[in-house]
Parts: structure tokens; C-alpha cells; sequence
């Protein structure tokens, strides 16, 4: 064993060692396999104590990466987010957003009201719209300093002046007792001989100056008469799934803002 | 009767203040449950409204006029997540206070089964004002399907989960009761 292993280190080719290498080999895999036995098998009478250390370590450091990976999510989560209104804010420089979490929402209320916790001392104010990437959410209806108040689109108290993108209608949308039970709202003052159709997409005109242009509502499912006018009006499946809200962003500011009010002044 | 050697007065604190403090701790609790979404399973648009229960729990223990200041409480936290007119839920809430309170100890008996019905009352009666001023009065269109698809079904519901808030209400106030008579007892030295 030893020459072959002296052949072997000191690099001797040729056939002699070839066949030397071939004889020894089995006998070296198994002065390998006893020497790895016979070190495990006094590994194996490592202290108690350098076990729990190793323990510890190994805790301290499962512990450490958890962490990581939560911050590492939530920091996934937040760009992810901030890369929706990035796009937003470059299409539009003029909006000034403030970023809030919804906090707790009134069950008594079947429009999904909810509170957002940022309020006056973050420059929110009432009227304000709250959206979801470009989608609209609603409308702040409620101020206190630490806290707002948002009206969804779905409740019939939440008027938006909207338009189809295809055809160019305009009308209103406005959420309605009975649809709300679908998470549905309707664009009402169309005519009857309408060319919307199902799956177009509606979105804020800007009139009013409540609400900026441009702001997508949702996709229109059905058009359907009313039976009390002449009129006409579409169903609407908003983009925004109100049930899994947890993060909005508050228009605070845009070109055109209350531009409304001052007509009506 | 003997005399107790023990020290007398363990206990410091009013019984009163200790009891308000349970209870405003279990009020923040349901209101937790009640509107942190998440928290408190919805099948849909049916929710528990637990803070009514909750005010019936306490006129039922202490009277008209712990039902009144703690439905005021519970009303103040339910105001701020409404949009509603200001105040509605707390006005709304210290009546539901006071008349549960004046009706068990004027006209019914104060158990289980009448605080049970007491509830079932109030609910349906809540959430039907509610329903009437701010859906059915502002015109909005078929408002009362909203009124036999969410709210009747939610005061059902509602009312499966008067039992646990009506036993931990009668829990705070027995507990309450219990430590009195012991700080009487421990005052006059009787045993």
C-alpha cells in the first residue's frame, strides 16, 4: 500500500503504475471509509454542551435569515406597489399621492366603507380619491387627523362623471343597493340604443373636479333599460376586488382638482 | 360572630373602576372582532355586529345605566369607522343601553332566555333604522333586498355569538360581586 501510494503521489504514469493504481485502489476506498468511521465515531462523543451551542447558533441564525425573509417580503410587497403608481406618476406628474393601509372597515355598512390611516396631518382631506394601482377604490368621506374615512364606488352616495373608452359615452357611475350585493355598480344616462358593450372599460372623465381623468372603474358587464325612463344603463364589474383591500393610495392633489366647485362659485 | 385577626382591606382599588376596565377591554376586543377585517370570519356581505350584544350583556348584569355609559363607549368606537351622521351609533347604542336595562328590571325576568330575546329585538331593530335612514330613505334602489340579504341574515348570526359575549359579561360582574362581598366582609371584620 505503501508503494503504491508513494507511486501514486509522486506522479508515476505509465503501465506499472496504472496497474499498481487498479490493485490499490479498493484498499485505499477502504482505509478512507475506516478513517471517516472511526472520526465520526468519536465526533459522536462531542459534550452535551457544544451540542447546545451548535443548537443555539443554529437558532440564532434561523432566526436571523426569518427575519431577513420578512423584511425581504415586505420590501417585495412595497415595491411592487410603489411600481404600479411609479407608472401612474410618470403618465401623470401633477398627482401628489400619499400612500395609507386600510385599517378597519364599518360591517354594518354593505359598500364595504373603510378607514385608512392617514388623516389631515398626512394633507388628506375630503373629496380626496383613493385608488388601487390606476384603478378608483372611491372617495374620502370622512377626515380626522390621524385618520380618513373612504366611501366606495359601490355605494349609491359615491357620484363619478365617467366615459367608455370605445364609443366615448359619458355618463354617471354610481354604486346601487341591489348590485352591491355582486360587488357591481352601474353607469346611468345612456341611451337606449347605446354602443357600449359587454367588456369595455370605463373610466373617470374628470368632470366635477372630484375625480382626475383617466382613472379606470371597471369593465362593463351587461346593459340593461330602465324601467322608470327612457334611459339606459350599463353594469359595471370594477377592477378592484374590495374584499382583499389592504393598501390604497390618496390623490391628494391633481391638475383640475375642485375645479367643480369653482363653476358652481 | 368572631372576630378576624387577619389584616383587613387586601383590596385597594374600587370595584366599580376595575369592572369598567374589564368591560371597556372586552368592548375593544369585540370591536376588533367586529371591524378589523379578517378577524372575525364574514360569509360575504353577513357580518356580526357584536357591540349590541354586548350592550344587552351589560344592561342585563348592571342595569340600565352601565348598559347606558357603556353603550356609549361602544357606540363612540363604532362612530369613528362610520361615515354616518356623528354620533348615530352612540345614540343608537346607549338607547339599546338604557331600554334593555329599564325592561329586565321592570317587565322581565332577568335569565338567559330574555336577555337572549332582549338581543334578538335590538338587532333586528338596529340594523332595520339603520336600513331605513340611510338606505331606504335616500331613495336608493332596492334597498330592501339589502335589508332581507345582509342584515336579517347577519342579525341571525349575530345572535349565535350572544351566547360567549353574554357568559363573559355575567363572568366579569360575578367576579366583580364576588370581590365586594369579600372587601365587605374584610372591612367589618366578619366572618
Amino acid at each position: 500500500m505503501l508503494i503504491s501510494a508513494a507511486t501514486y503521489d509522486s506522479g508515476a504514469s505509465g503501465i506499472g503504475g496504472a496497474v499498481v493504481e487498479t490493485i490499490t485502489s479498493p484498499f485505499r476506498k477502504a482505509a478512507k471509509g475506516i478513517s471517516d468511521g472511526v472520526s465520526k465515531f468519536f465526533n459522536s462523543f462531542k459534550s452535551y454542551d457544544s451540542y447546545n451551542d451548535q443548537i443555539d447558533e443554529l437558532n440564532d441564525k434561523i432566526s436571523k435569515l426569518e427575519g431577513q425573509l420578512a423584511d425581504y417580503e415586505q420590501i417585495k410587497q412595497e415595491n411592487e406597489r410603489y411600481e404600479e403608481y411609479l407608472d401612474l406618476k410618470a403618465e401623470n406628474n401633477d398627482y401628489t399621492f400619499t400612500a395609507a393601509e386600510v385599517m378597519t372597515d364599518d360591517s354594518i355598512s354593505p359598500f364595504y366603507t373603510f378607514t385608512i390611516d392617514k388623516g389631515s396631518k398626512d394633507e388628506i382631506s375630503v373629496n380626496d380619491p383613493v385608488i388601487k394601482g390606476s384603478y378608483l377604490v372611491g372617495v374620502v368621506t370622512k377626515v380626522t387627523q390621524t385618520y380618513s374615512v373612504v366611501t366606495t364606488i359601490l355605494s349609491p352616495d359615491v357620484n363619478v362623471s365617467a366615459y367608455e373608452i370605445r364609443t366615448r359615452q359619458t355618463g354617471v357611475v354610481c354604486g346601487d343597493a341591489e348590485l352591491s350585493l355582486k360587488n357591481e355598480c352601474k353607469m346611468e344616462y345612456l341611451s337606449r340604443d347605446t354602443g357600449i358593450s359587454s367588456q369595455s372599460i370605463v373610466c373617470t372623465s374628470g368632470v366635477g373636479g372630484i375625480f382626475p381623468r383617466g382613472l379606470i372603474i371597471g369593465t362593463v358587464d351587461s346593459i340593461k333599460n330602465n324601467d322608470h325612463d327612457i334611459s339606459a344603463y350599463a353594469v359595471i364589474n370594477p377592477s378592484v376586488d374590495f374584499e382583499k383591500l389592504k393598501d390604497v393610495f390618496v390623490i391628494t392633489y391633481f391638475d383640475g382638482q375642485g375645479s367643480g366647485d369653482a363653476d358652481e362659485d | 360572630m368572631k372576630i378576624n385577626t387577619r389584616p383587613v382591606q387586601r383590596f385597594t382599588f374600587n370595584n366599580r373602576i376595575v369592572r369598567y376596565i374589564l368591560l371597556s377591554f372586552l368592548f375593544l376586543i369585540l370591536f376588533i372582532l367586529q371591524t378589523v377585517p379578517g378577524c372575525f370570519p364574514r360569509i360575504g356581505k353577513i357580518a356580526a355586529y357584536l357591540m349590541i350584544p354586548g350592550v344587552v350583556s351589560v344592561a342585563s348584569q348592571g342595569g340600565e345605566i352601565d348598559g347606558a355609559i357603556l353603550g356609549a363607549a361602544a357606540g363612540v368606537l363604532w362612530d369613528s369607522v362610520s361615515p354616518e351622521v356623528a354620533g348615530y351609533h352612540m345614540l343608537m347604542l346607549v338607547l339599546v343601553g338604557c331600554i334593555c336595562g329599564l325592561a329586565l328590571k321592570y317587565s322581565l325576568r332577568n335569565n338567559f332566555v330574555s336577555v337572549l330575546f332582549l338581543s334578538a329585538v335590538s338587532l333586528v331593530v338596529y340594523t332595520v333604522i339603520y336600513w331605513f335612514f340611510f338606505l331606504a330613505m335616500r331613495g336608493h334602489v332596492g334597498s330592501w333586498v339589502t335589508l332581507i340579504y345582509v342584515y336579517l341574515p347577519s342579525d341571525a348570526y349575530t345572535l349565535v355569538m350572544f351566547i360567549p359575549i353574554y357568559f363573559l359579561v355575567k363572568l366579569i360582574y360575578k367576579l366583580g360581586s364576588e370581590r365586594e362581598a369579600g372587601v365587605k366582609k374584610l372591612k367589618y371584620n366578619i366572618k
